[in-house]
C-alpha cells in the first residue's frame, strides 16, 4: 500500500482524490488510444523505411560503380571540373506534417533530377560515363531525401511511442493505484474517527446519566431527611 | 535548403557531379567531427549525408544527437548495417522489427 505523503484524511480531500482518480482513468484511456494509434502509424512507416532503405543501398552501389567508370575514363580531375561547371543546385524544401500529434517533416526536393543539357557543362568536352554518374547521382540524392523523410518520421513516432508508452505505464501501474490507496486508507480512518466519536459520546453520556442519578438520588434523601424532622 | 554531403577522401566527388556544393573531403577523423559539427550548425542545411563507414567510428555520444537530429535530419548510407535505429526500435517497442 503506498498512499501519497502528506495527504490529510478528511472529507473533502476524499472527495477532491475520487475526482482525480476519474480524471486519471479518462487519461489513461486516451493515452492507451493514442499508442496503439501511433503503433499502427509506425508499421505502415517501418515498411516504407525499409524498402527505401534497401532502395537507397542499390542505388548508391550503382551510384558508386558509375562513378568509378567515370573517374577511370576522365580522371577525378575532369569529374571536378565538372562539377564546377553545375548551374543548379538541388534544393530541398522542408514542411511539417502532423501524425497524431507527433510533427513529422515532409521534404520535397526540386531540380534534383536534370536533362543532360540542362546541367551547364558542354555536351563535346565530357564523356558518357560523366553523364551517367551524374544521373546516378542525381537519382541518389532524390531517394536520400525521400529517405531522410521516412526515417524522421520513423524515429519522430519510436520516439513518441516511448513516452506514450511510459505515461501509460506510470499512470496504470503507478498514479492510480496510489490514488486508490489512499482514498481507501482515508476511509478507514475515517471510519475509524466515527468509531471514537462513537465511543466518546457514549462515555459522556453514560457520565451525565450517572451524575443525573446520584442528583436524584441527593434529592430523594433530602425529602425523606425533611420528612423525617 | 541545401544537402550537405561529408566523406573522406574523393567520395562525395559523385555528389558534387549531382550538383551538390556543401560536399566537403574530409582527411582524418578529427577533421570529420569538426566539419560535422560546424554543419550541423548551419542553418542553410536540410540534409547532411555521410557514409555508413564514417558514421559507425564516430563515438557513440555525438552518433545519439545525430540520429536524434531533425533539423538536419543526417542519413547514413551505404552497404553495412546501422544499428542505431535498430536499437531505438528495439527499446521503444520491445521487438526487434528491422530486420
Amino acid at each position: 500500500m503506498a498512499v501519497i505523503r502528506g495527504t490529510k484524511p478528511t472529507r473533502a480531500v476524499l472527495i477532491a482524490l475520487k475526482r482525480r482518480i476519474k480524471v486519471a482513468q479518462m487519461g489513461h484511456n486516451l493515452l492507451k488510444m493514442k499508442r496503439d494509434g501511433l503503433m499502427i502509424e509506425f508499421f505502415e512507416v517501418l515498411t516504407q523505411a525499409r524498402t527505401i532503405r534497401q532502395e537507397l543501398v542499390e542505388d548508391f552501389i550503382r551510384a558508386e560503380q558509375s562513378l568509378n567508370m567515370a573517374k577511370a575514363t576522365e580522371g577525378a580531375l575532369a569529374i571536378k571540373s565538372v562539377a564546377f561547371a553545375l548551374q543548379k543546385e538541388p534544393a530541398i524544401e522542408l514542411e511539417s506534417r502532423n501524425i497524431m500529434g507527433v510533427v513529422v517533416p515532409k521534404i520535397t526536393a526540386d531540380s534534383v533530377q536534370k536533362q543532360m543539357f540542362e546541367r551547364g557543362y558542354g555536351i563535346i568536352g565530357t564523356s558518357a560515363a560523366i553523364d551517367d554518374a551524374a544521373d546516378a547521382y542525381e537519382s541518389l540524392v532524390d531517394k536520400i531525401v525521400t529517405a531522410a523523410e521516412v526515417e524522421t518520421a520513423l524515429i519522430k513516432l519510436v520516439e513518441d511511442i516511448e513516452a506514450t508508452k511510459r505515461r501509460v505505464n506510470a499512470l496504470e501501474f503507478k498514479v492510480i493505484p496510489d490514488i486508490r490507496d489512499t482514498v481507501r486508507f482515508i476511509g478507514f480512518a475515517l471510519e475509524e474517527m466515527e468509531r471514537d466519536n462513537l465511543v466518546k459520546l457514549k462515555m459522556l453520556k453514560g457520565k451525565a446519566q450517572r451524575a443525573e442519578k446520584a442528583a436524584e438520588a441527593a434529592k430523594l434523601a433530602e425529602a425523606a431527611k425533611s420528612k423525617a424532622a | 535548403m541545401q544537402i550537405a554531403v561529408i566523406g573522406r577522401g574523393d567520395s562525395v566527388i559523385g555528389f558534387t557531379l549531382a550538383g551538390i556544393r556543401k560536399a566537403y573531403e574530409t582527411a582524418s577523423e578529427d577533421e570529420l567531427i569538426s566539419k560535422i559539427e560546424e554543419v550541423m550548425a548551419d542553418p542553410e542545411v536540410g540534409i547532411l549525408v555521410l557514409s555508413q563507414s564514417d558514421f559507425n567510428a564516430l563515438p557513440s555520444r555525438l552518433r545519439g544527437t545525430l540520429t536524434d537530429s531533425v533539423k538536419p535530419t543526417v542519413i547514413a548510407i551505404g552497404t553495412e548495417q546501422s544499428t542505431e535505429m535498430r536499437e531505438k526500435i528495439k527499446r521503444a517497442i520491445g521487438v526487434d522489427l528491422w530486420k
